[in-house]
This record gives structure tokens, C-alpha cells and sequence, in this order.
């Protein structure tokens, strides 16, 4: 279904284009009628903190979803840049979890998600500081001894800049992955939505990355509000992400890609076709970069 | 500011307002620095609502979603939540209802979010082996008397006195839960929550079953049991009726398993 990728110099494999796997949409891949073609959908991607139980039909699902599909594992709890200690219950959870499921990765953002043990569930913002990269930095090395693996963050949706950063969202990025040795996931959409509410130009952001080390793209939509952008996961992709999303695979390369719906989300054929748009966007930007 | 500082004085600003981050953040190009802080501050507590929602489905069809969110405002306001796992910070919402004003006047409401709990901690708990009626029938008669029970770690027990399952059963039906719940205001009823086709059910039990749950729970042997069920049915009958709960907790995937008890 999907066409092999020509440069394959990642150390993660290309799987292709995939969608978060949610429950309204269980129906449609597991009980198909046997007539009924395949989903077009190359692999999934969980939200890793939803399959924590310690049963139940969850991971029943999550089980027979995964029989079919390759599967990576996001989280939104790491909390990766808190000064709290790290949650050594929640890392030995994901650990189980990614025994369960084997993951092609692991992935969660950069963010903090609460402090002094009040969790404040978001993806909250840090200072582009050399203290906190090396704050950062410290800590992925910990995960990624804790977990055996390397990890992937990702660039959040911000919206507020400190006073007192140092430097650039993307050099932070770039920086912490070549000091933690870790992977990164780009949000191409959060990079739309950060770009407009802190007045950078994504094309900067993108090039500013290492290439080489970014596993997985995100899409999603998104709520305009004339003087900010708020990163809600309940509409389809703009015009203006997709052409976004265009130039960073003509620069990048082929990545695996995937669409984020957290909120009305609309039938898996519908989801489908949206991919579609993803699949056409990246074959004619790998098109042009050639 | 150093980063300790920087996040408690941004949490502090989520959870209560204050103003100590605003020197360290900028106005955007076309935004004030409070609107842009306002979308953190907003999103705090409309997700944590989200996730009370989805825990209380019920509990928001019976008083509608303004009164809902108000409930979940006052929640997240009193409870901060503790867990990075936002699926449990919902457990004390039954307890909130039955205590704060005015949801305390109303008990029912409290009783069906603690109805609700329970059957979503039954949904997610742990697939573990059930207690068959093949393994009872391979044991030998002189055994019987002497059989002592482990429950299963997906049910729950609850104890209601002013109609919360029955709302819920109302709203399931789409009536009104409050007359149902004020008919069943007064005695103590026993409920019983367990998984079948890894759905949550739940039933009523009377108080024999109930006591005789309760006791199995605490060790008594099946002989116990029968004599303690004399309180309620006549000495004949007694072996019968623990042995048709026995019947019955095993088919519903009550008991984990058994365990002989030395004489």
C-alpha cells in the first residue's frame, strides 16, 4: 500500500502513514466483514497512558488491533521537563506497556506536566534556557536507561515565551537530542500553531532540526483565534499545515506520518481519506525534491 | 528565575491565579500576556472536566451539563490532582458530592457517582483467573464443609441507602432519576458489580446474599455460611441457598478460587 521510502538513513523504520487508534473506531477495524477491503492505514500510534489498566477490554482491543498493525507508543505524562523527581511508577508502567505492545518507539513531548506532585494534565511550556536543557537532557538519559530504549520528544503547541530564554525552540530541540541522544517527533501542526503565536517562520524551525533523527511526523487541526492559535485536535488538517507539512517532507525526506484526532472525531473512512491526502502530499513533495 | 521557581509560580497561576508569572512571560505580537496564559489556565480546567465526564456519564444525564460543570469546578478546585494518570482523578468525586453542599442534601447523586466508580474500576481491573463450576465439581463431598473463597479482584461491593443505582437505572431507561431514587430512599441495600463479557453489570442482593458475600469475603467456611444463612431460611433449606449464591457468584465470575480450610 505503501511505497517504500528511497532514503532509508533513519534508525527507525518508515511505516508508512498511520492514525491515532481510538475507540470509535474499534468497530470498524476489528469486526470488518470479511469481504471488506483493509483500512487504509499503515500503522497505529496509542496514546500510552489510555492502555495503563491493569486489564480489562482496553487491552483486549489493544491486543487484537495489535496483531494487525505496527504500533508506536506516545504518552502526555512524562513530564519530562518537571524539577519534580521522575515518576518511577509511571516509567515502570510505560515499561510493561512496551512490553505488551513492542513499540517501533516510545514517544512523548517536551513539556513539563506539573510540579511539587500536583499533576496539571498539559503540556506545559519551558524556557529555552541552557538550564533547562540540561535539566532535560539529565533526565532522558534516565528514561532511556529505565526504559532500555531510546525515546522520541516532541515539539508542543506553546503559547506564551518566557522573558528569560536563550535560545530557539528548534536549537533547544536540536541540542537536547544530540546531548540526551534521543529521537524526535515532529508535530507539524504545533509547529504552525507556535510559529504564528511566538512570530517565527516554520520553515526556520524545520531546517533548523537534524534530519537524521526525527522518526515520526504529526498532523492535526487546530482552533484559530484571529490573535492566537490553540492546538485542539478536533478539526480536519488546514490548508495551510499540509502545505507545511509538503515542504518539511521535501527537505526531510520520507517520514513516517501520522494524523492526531482527539475530539469529535469523525469515521475511520473519513480518517482514511484524510491520510489519503497526507500519502499525495508527501509523494509529490519527495517528487520535487529529487 | 530558575526553573523550580518558574513552574511553581506557573502552576501557582493555573490552580489559583496568581500573578507571579506574568514578569516572565511576553504579550505576543497581537496577544496580552494574560490572554495567552489564559488559554493554559482555561484548558486546565476543562480537561480535568472532560475526564470527570467520561467517568460520570450518568451523574451529568441526571443534573445536565451546567450543574456538571460547576461540580467539576468546585472538584478541581478542592482536589489538585496527584496522579499523572488523569483516569484516577475522579476517585473522590462520590465522597465530594455526599459532603459538600449541595449536592449533600441530595445523597442519591453521590451514590450513583460512587455506582459509577465502582463499574469503571470493574471495567479496567485486572483479567485475572475466575473460580469454574468444573473445578467445584471435581471436589470431593467431605471437602465442602470446609471450603473457604477468595473473591475475584474485578468485582466491587457497595452499600447504598438513598437510591443511586436506582437513578442510574432510571436514567438508563431515559426517566426521571429523582423519583426513582426517593422510592428507594431509606434502607441500607447491598449491590453487587461485576464484569460479564468485559462489560460492568450490577445487581441488587438481598441481605442474605449480601451478609453471606460478606462473610465469604472474611473467610467463613461453606459450613459457616449455611449456618449462618439459618437467620433467614429455615435449617433445611440453608445448605440450598449457599450453595445456589455459590452457584451464582461462580457463573457471574464472582470468586477468584477456593481453598480448603484444615478441621
Amino acid at each position: 500500500m505503501t511505497q517504500q521510502p528511497t532514503q532509508p538513513e533513519r534508525s527507525r523504520p518508515y511505516l508508512g502513514f498511520g492514525l491515532g487508534l481510538r475507540p470509535q473506531h474499534y468497530a470498524d477495524l476489528l469486526e470488518r466483514p470479511d469481504d471488506a477491503p483493509d483500512p487504509r492505514v499503515d500503522w497505529f500510534e496509542i496514546i500510552s497512558e489510555n492502555y495503563m489498566s491493569a486489564g480489562g477490554r482496553p487491552l483486549i482491543n489493544l491486543d487484537r488491533v495489535r496483531e494487525r498493525y505496527p504500533m508506536v507508543m506516545h504518552g502526555v505524562s512524562l513530564s519530562i521537563g518537571s524539577v519534580d523527581p521522575l515518576d518511577r511508577d509511571y516509567l515502570d508502567s510505560l515499561k510493561a506497556l512496551a512490553e505488551r505492545v513492542d513499540p517501533a518507539w516510545i514517544s512523548d513531548h517536551l513539556c513539563w506536566t506539573g510540579v511539587d506532585g500536583v499533576n496539571l494534565h498539559d503540556l506545559l511550556p519551558l524556557p529555552y534556557t541552557e538550564e533547562a536543557l540540561a535539566h532535560v537532557v539529565d533526565r532522558i538519559g534516565q528514561v532511556q536507561d529505565h526504559l532500555g530504549r531510546r525515546i522520541a520528544l516532541e515539539n508542543a503547541s506553546t503559547y506564551v515565551t518566557f522573558t528569560h530564554s536563550e535560545m530557539s525552540e528548534w536549537d533547544f530541540l536540536a541540542e537536547m537530542a544530540k546531548r540526551a541522544d534521543c529521537d524526535l517527533l515532529l508535530d507539524v501542526n504545533n509547529i504552525f500553531v507556535s510559529g504564528f503565536n511566538h512570530g517565527f517562520d516554520p520553515i526556520d524551525f524545520i531546517e533548523g532540526l537534524p534530519a537524521e533523527r526525527i522518526v515520526q511526523i504529526h498532523l492535526a487541526g487546530h482552533e484559530h483565534n484571529e490573535t492566537h492559535i490553540v492546538d485542539t485536535h478536533d478539526a480536519p488538517v488546514i490548508e495551510a499545515v499540509w502545505s507545511l507539512y509538503g515542504e518539511a517532507i521535501s527537505r526531510l525526506g520520507p517520514i513516517t506520518t501520522m494524523i492526531e484526532r482527539d475530539a469529535d472525531i469523525p469515521p475511520l473512512a473519513d480518517m482514511e481519506t484524510e491520510l489519503d491526502r497526507a500519502r499525495t502530499i508527501a509523494a509529490k513533495a519527495l517528487e520535487r525534491a529529487a | 528565575m530558575r526553573l523550580p521557581e518558574l513552574q511553581r509560580a506557573f502552576a501557582a497561576r493555573m490552580l489559583t491565579g496568581d500573578d507571579a508569572i506574568m514578569a516572565l512571560v511576553q504579550d505576543s505580537r497581537l496577544e496580552r500576556r494574560d490572554v495567552l496564559m489564559g488559554v493554559y489556565e482555561h484548558a486546565y480546567g476543562a480537561r480535568l472536566a472532560e475526564v470527570l465526564e467520561g467517568d460520570y456519564e450518568k451523574l451529568h444525564a441526571a443534573i445536565g451539563p451546567d450543574a456538571f460543570l460547576q461540580i467539576a469546578a468546585d472538584y478541581v478546585a478542592a482536589n489538585p490532582s496527584r496522579h499523572p494518570n488523569a483516569r484516577f482523578f475522579g476517585a473522590g468525586v462520590p465522597a465530594f458530592l455526599l459532603q459538600t453542599a449541595p449536592w449533600s442534601a441530595t445523597p442519591w447523586h453521590g451514590e450513583l457517582a460512587m455506582l459509577e466508580w465502582a463499574m469503571g474500576e470493574v471495567f479496567l481491573a485486572e483479567d485475572a483467573a475466575h473460580l469454574s463450576m468444573e473445578a467445584m465439581a471435581a471436589l470431593h463431598p467431605n471437602d465442602w464443609p470446609n471450603l473457604t473463597f477468595t473473591l475475584a479482584d474485578d468485582i466491587r461491593r457497595i452499600t447504598t441507602r438513598h437510591g443511586g443505582p436506582e437513578a442510574w437505572l432510571a436514567i438508563h431507561d431515559d426517566t426521571d432519576p429523582a423519583p426513582a431514587a426517593a422510592a428507594a430512599d431509606g434502607d441500607a441495600q447491598a449491590w453487587l458489580i461485576w464484569r460479564d463479557d468485559f462489560q460492568a453489570n450490577f445487581r441488587a442482593m438481598d441481605p442474605p446474599e449480601a451478609w453471606a458475600l460478606n462473610e465469604a469475603d472474611g473467610g467463613a467456611t461453606f459450613a459457616e455460611l449455611c449456618e449462618g444463612l439459618m437467620e433467614w431460611v429455615p435449617a433445611e433449606e440453608a445448605a440450598g441457598h449457599a450453595a445456589g449464591y455459590l452457584r451464582g457468584w461462580i457463573e457471574a465470575g464472582v470468586l477468584a478460587g477456593y481453598e480448603i480450610k484444615e478441621a
